[in-house]
Parts: C-alpha cells; sequence; structure tokens
C-alpha cells in the first residue's frame, strides 16, 4: 500500500508541469486550422462574392476557437461533455458518501472497513484521473474543452 | 483564459437551482428527487409535477440522490452508535466485548466524519469559486 501510494505521488509530480504550463499552451494555439473540404489551392481564387467558398462554410474571419464551438456537432459534444463534468463531481461525492456509510455500518469487522475504505480511496482516485484527463484534453483541444 | 482552475471550478461548482418550484418538503425524512430540478409545476390540487429537461438535469437529480444518502449516512450512523452503547452495556465486565462496541463506536465516528468532510468540502469549495 504505501509503495503504491509512493507511485502514485511520484506520477503526479511528473505531470505537475503539464497542469502549471497549461495557459501558456492554451495561449499558443495554431492560428489556422485546416479545413476540411477545401484544398489549400482554392482559396487564392479572389473574385468577387466567393468569400462563403474560400474559409469553410460558417467561420469567415473568426477565431478558429469561435469557429470550432460554432459547429452543431462540436456544440452537441460541448453539452453532453458539460452534462457529464458535472455529474463526475455528484458521483464522486456520492461514492465517498457510500463510503462513509459502509464505514459507519462495519462495525467491528475489520474486513468491512478495509472494503469501505478502498471504495473512498477508489473515488478519490477516479477525481484525479478526471482532473488529468480533463487537463490533458484542454491542452490538447485547440479551443478548449469547455466553450466558456 | 481557460486554466485548470476553471476546469476544477467547472467540476464542483455547477449552478445549483436553488429556486426550484415546488422545492422543500420530504418523504419519510428523506427529500425528493426533484428537489434541484428547477422546470417542476404544480397542478390544480397542489401536487408537484416534476418536469426535468433530458440531458441538463442529470446533475440536479444526482445532486438530490447525494442529499438523501447524506441522511441515510446520519441516520445509519447513529443507529450503530446506539447499537454499540447498548453493546457496550451488556459487555458487563467482559474486555472483548467492550473493546468490540468501542471499535464499533470509533468505526461510526470516522464514517460520519468523512461523510462530512466530503460535503463540506465540496459545498465549501463550490461557494468559494463558483459564487
Amino acid at each position: 500500500m504505501a509503495q503504491k501510494i509512493k507511485k502514485f505521488i511520484l506520477s503526479l509530480v511528473l505531470l505537475a508541469p503539464l497542469l502549471i504550463t497549461l495557459p501558456a499552451f492554451a495561449a499558443s494555439t495554431p492560428p489556422n486550422l485546416p479545413v476540411v473540404g477545401t484544398p489549400p489551392g482554392a482559396v487564392t481564387n479572389s473574385g468577387a462574392g466567393s468569400s462563403s467558398t474560400d474559409v469553410g462554410t460558417d467561420c469567415a474571419g473568426e477565431s478558429p476557437e469561435n469557429c470550432l464551438s460554432n459547429q452543431p456537432f462540436i456544440s452537441d459534444i460541448n453539452a453532453v461533455v458539460d452534462v457529464l463534468t458535472a455529474l463526475v463531481g455528484v458521483v464522486v461525492v456520492g461514492v465517498i458518501i457510500l463510503g462513509g456509510i459502509q464505514y459507519s455500518a462495519a462495525g467491528d469487522n475489520p474486513q468491512a472497513v478495509s472494503a469501505a475504505r478502498k471504495r473512498i480511496t477508489n473515488g478519490l482516485i477516479a477525481l484525479i484521473a478526471f482532473l488529468l484527463t480533463a487537463a490533458f484534453l484542454q491542452w490538447v483541444i485547440p479551443g478548449g474543452l469547455f466553450n466558456s | 483564459m481557460p486554466s485548470p482552475l476553471t476546469i476544477f471550478a467547472k467540476l464542483i461548482a455547477f449552478k445549483l437551482p436553488f429556486a426550484a418550484v415546488c422545492g422543500g418538503g420530504s418523504f419519510f425524512f428523506f427529500p425528493h428527487w426533484w428537489e434541484f430540478v428547477n422546470t417542476s409545476t404544480t397542478d390544480a390540487s397542489g401536487k408537484c409535477v416534476p418536469t426535468p429537461v433530458f440531458p441538463n438535469d442529470i446533475p440536479a437529480v444526482g445532486l438530490a440522490i447525494v442529499d438523501i444518502l447524506l441522511r441515510v449516512a446520519g441516520l445509519i450512523a447513529i443507529i450503530s452508535i446506539i447499537v454499540a452503547g447498548v453493546a457496550y452495556i451488556t459487555a458487563s465486565g467482559n474486555p472483548e466485548k467492550a473493546a468490540s462496541a468501542r471499535k464499533r463506536v470509533y468505526n461510526s465516528l470516522i464514517g460520519l466524519a468523512v461523510v462530512f468532510v466530503a460535503a463540506g468540502v465540496v459545498a465549501f469549495i463550490g461557494n468559494s469559486l463558483g459564487g
């Protein structure tokens, strides 16, 4: 158990720079996203009225973040992600409270106590895993994980 | 600019719809599952008709379940302490039985503390970050 905790803390320390440097990475998103469906050469036929065809469909003159989050599919995914994100906190608190109930009902049985402790530990591990995953996705996805 | 702090704030401080239409009330000491659903209506006889919006009200219902679990935790801790007290009384000089009863009291108090810390820390951080 002690070795497990040591390994866990070591991995946290190794991943901490990712969390710290996250805003810097978010500030340096690439200025031009590749637009699906239009080859790069098609942009240069400077005909009048062809402005709707040169930069995608929806995002003429918008920043890539706005362009991405205005797509209907992306906004649907954002709604799902928001709901699931709120659910993570609720479920983790629920699991920890269940562990507390188990602890209370354990009586003097050491096996039941260790089962309750394991449930609480697993809830905390789930919370930390979600935080690290969210941080990683925040760094990977150009517009950010949440559209706020 | 999204930062890890805002992710954390989003995680635990989503807006609580406290102004529920027919919130409050309880069924056998337990709150209703529509406690935090703020799209409920009341029909002619004053009975509550919850109409949750599908994706958005799932966390609200989960929060009501957590609220129910809090009361269950309190009940079970109190019952366990009473059982331990009876066991302590009836131990009558037997040191093994007395130690068992004492351990039972300790465990139920630890469980209660875990529940209070989990609920309290989340409420505190949620209030101070999310407003």
